[in-house]
């Protein structure tokens, strides 16, 4: 990528592993839910992460957005590294950082205004007196599309898409440089779903925040993303800008994430390669490749050997049979 | 003469200042070994609809139709007892949300022995055996020991898989599925909607698909009926409806997918909400969202006009260009 100057949050080999009970008298068992994780994201751009259930996406924006501590690895925002920062860089940090989640019904609280809910984030990170903070909450709601009268109204007399606007103003309350939305639109209608899109693109060029998109939906990924990384099982498969995942995938999952999405145009259809089976359990994943026990490529070395992220036309790819399959 | 057949099929639920009219005048047709697709968004009531077919709505919802028959047979004047004999054998249901589907105390093999015992019955031991065909058949690996295995032991597209098996186990002319991939990743996805339609062209069953997934319904279905708002906007043949909508709600729908919007900043978005109880217009009910809307829309309900096969509820429906056909504008423009 070009110059350094404009990374604006890094991860190096990022792993989140959580102990799980297995039953008295046994011991706990590991799920490695991110295992060696490694990107970057550039100011003002955003990068998508997608993959199913279970791959690591929601670990991963957890530990972006400091909630959890990473078991190992480095992640670095603004230049400062969030592992060994201190109290006070962490607390000047944090506001930096902001979260929208996936279902505006669960997470505005039902018994505050809306007013209240956006002048949360300043009261607890900013030093602003009580008309400040009313001021810029009611700029925030204008700048989401809704009526800045409306401050007094509680979450439910707002439909889905009002509420998802509400959760968006309320990450931006901060000034954030970095937003992580976990699936954003996935719990929105398609009409709906195209206004909240347009309100965060409108939201990055005005601006200038970066988003880390998390999302199952490709269509939606494709037309927001400027970089993509496919995830596994807790490891990145394939990583690059969204036109060389999109026009050149390697990775035979994530050719059979393309080819499994369905599409309106009939010419857009690729054949059809089901994927076989489900992910294997995270408890006690495969030796090799993890995608191994449903790829149609795969053969034995795929079954011994872990394929590491490695440069295959232009973009990474951890396969060891990239080259051949396309 | 069509196996299900629906005419002025109302629901109303009694709440609130005014009664709200979930469903209102739906009609429709579903032919033997057909499938079609019914799509909308959250609150068109599609899922009232299905819940309806299926003397699903209990009080204070209301259900009432012209015509509501399958097979020929009257479902309206016939008696509870029959009825209840016939629905879940000849027309059966799959839901969105498996994992709340299925009951979490008995086994997933027994629940699907529940289903045919009621309808069936038989030895316990013919049962298992019928029961763990219908798991090899919607392609559960090792049936014999997933038999056994609850809810919670499986995944959802497991889950999902055993709905379908407890759903076909009566050999169904009819199923209504109602987003039944909704709640799964999409390569699970694409693998249930090809089993559902594999069994439905071995079986020749008619499927009625509920989804507000465009994408889906046009890879699957032969014909979609586009609701909004409780009332029907469109009914077409696929892949005639996508090519050129004649409404410009399903316009509106298919220009806000992402992949009708390549390289462009923006997509394009249909403004406003779906109309809820206290607020539905008088007028066309897409009126106070449509780009198109004169006077005459928000005056004057449109009627559902067209041919059998493809219907449309609008005073200016869109020509093939996209142009509304006898909109005061284009006089002006011409």
């Amino acid at each position: 990528m070009s110059a350094a100057a404009n990374v604006l949050f890094e991860a190096q080999d990022l792993r989140k592993h959580y102990p799980v009970p297995q039953g008295p008298f046994r011991p706990k068992a590991l799920v490695r839910a991110l295992d060696g994780v490694s990107f970057t994201v550039h100011a003002g751009r955003t990068l998508a992460v997608v993959g199913e259930s279970g791959c690591g996406k929601s670990t991963l924006a957890r530990q972006i957005t400091m909630l959890e501590a990473p078991t190992a690895g480095r992640m670095l925002l603004e230049g400062t590294d969030l592992g060994t920062a201190s109290k006070t860089a962490l607390e000047a940090l944090r506001p930096r950082v902001q979260m929208v989640f996936q279902n505006p019904y669960a997470s505005l609280n039902p018994r505050k205004r809306v007013g209240t809910i956006l002048e949360e984030p300043l009261k607890i990170n900013g030093r602003f007196s009580a008309t400040e903070r009313a001021d810029k909450a009611r700029e925030a709601m204008a700048r989401v599309g809704l009526r800045p009268e409306h401050a007094a109204r509680y979450p439910h007399m707002f439909s889905g898409g009002q509420r998802q606007r509400i959760a968006i103003a309320r990450a931006l309350m901060t000034s954030p440089s970095l937003v992580v939305a976990d699936e954003p639109v996935s719990a929105l209608d398609v009409s709906i779903q195209a206004q909240v899109l347009n309100l965060l693109m409108d939201l990055q060029r005005d601006t200038g925040v970066a988003y880390v998109f998390i999302s199952h939906n490709l269509a939606v990924v494709e037309h927001i993303a400027d970089e993509v990384i496919v995830m596994y099982l807790g490891r990145i498969v394939e990583q690059g800008t969204v036109r060389q995942v999109f026009d050149s995938a390697h990775h035979p999952y994530t050719r059979a994430l393309l080819a499994a999405t369905p599409r309106l145009d009939p010419a857009e259809r690729t054949v059809r390669e089901p994927v076989r089976g489900e992910p294997p359990s995270p408890l006690s994943p495969p030796p090799g490749c993890p995608y191994a026990s449903r790829c149609a490529h795969a053969q034995a070395r795929c079954r011994e050997e872990l394929p590491l992220l490695r440069d295959v036309g232009g973009h990474r790819v951890a396969c060891h049979f990239a080259e051949a399959i396309g | 003469m069509p196996l299900l057949e629906v005419r002025n099929l109302a629901v109303q639920f009694d709440t609130g200042r005014t009664p709200l009219q979930a469903v209102d005048g739906l009609d429709l047709d579903v032919g033997a070994g057909e499938v079609v697709g019914l799509v909308g968004e959250s609150g068109s009531g599609k899922s009232v609809a299905s819940l309806a077919l299926m003397g699903l709505i209990d009080p204070p919802g209301r259900v009432s139709a012209d015509a509501l028959s399958f097979d020929g047979k009257d479902l309206l004047s016939m008696r509870a007892s029959k009825r209840r004999k016939l629905l879940g054998r000849d027309i059966a249901m799959v839901f969105q949300d498996p994992i709340a589907s299925l009951n979490p105390c008995f086994s997933v093999g027994d629940q699907i022995v529940e289903t045919l015992a009621v309808h069936e019955g038989g030895s316990r031991r013919a049962l298992r055996a019928s029961a763990l065909a219908l798991l090899k058949q919607v392609e559960i690996p090792d049936a014999e020991r997933r038999f056994d295995s609850y809810p919670h032991q499986i995944s959802g597209g497991m889950s999902q898989r055993v709905m379908i098996a407890m759903a076909i186990a009566c050999n169904p002319r009819l199923l209504i599925a109602d987003e039944p991939t909704t709640a799964l990743d999409v390569t699970v996805q694409a693998q249930v909607l090809q089993l559902l339609l594999r069994l439905q062209r071995e079986r020749g069953m008619a499927l009625l698909l509920i989804t507000h997934d465009l994408a889906v319904v046009s890879e699957v279905a032969q014909r979609v009926v586009v609701m909004y708002a409780g009332q029907i906007m469109e009914t077409g043949t696929v892949p005639a409806l996508f090519q050129a909508p004649r409404h410009p709600y399903t316009r509106a729908l298919l220009d806000a997918l992402p992949e009708h919007n390549h390289g462009a900043e923006r997509l394009t978005s249909l403004p406003g909400v779906v109309p809820g109880q206290y607020d539905r217009p008088s007028g066309c009910l897409l009126a106070p969202r449509c780009r198109f809307a004169v006077p005459r829309c928000h005056a004057e309900r449109p009627e559902l006009a067209g041919d059998a096969g493809t219907k449309v509820r609008c005073h200016f429906p869109l020509n093939p260009r996209g142009v509304p056909t006898g909109h005061p504008a284009n006089g002006v423009a011409a």
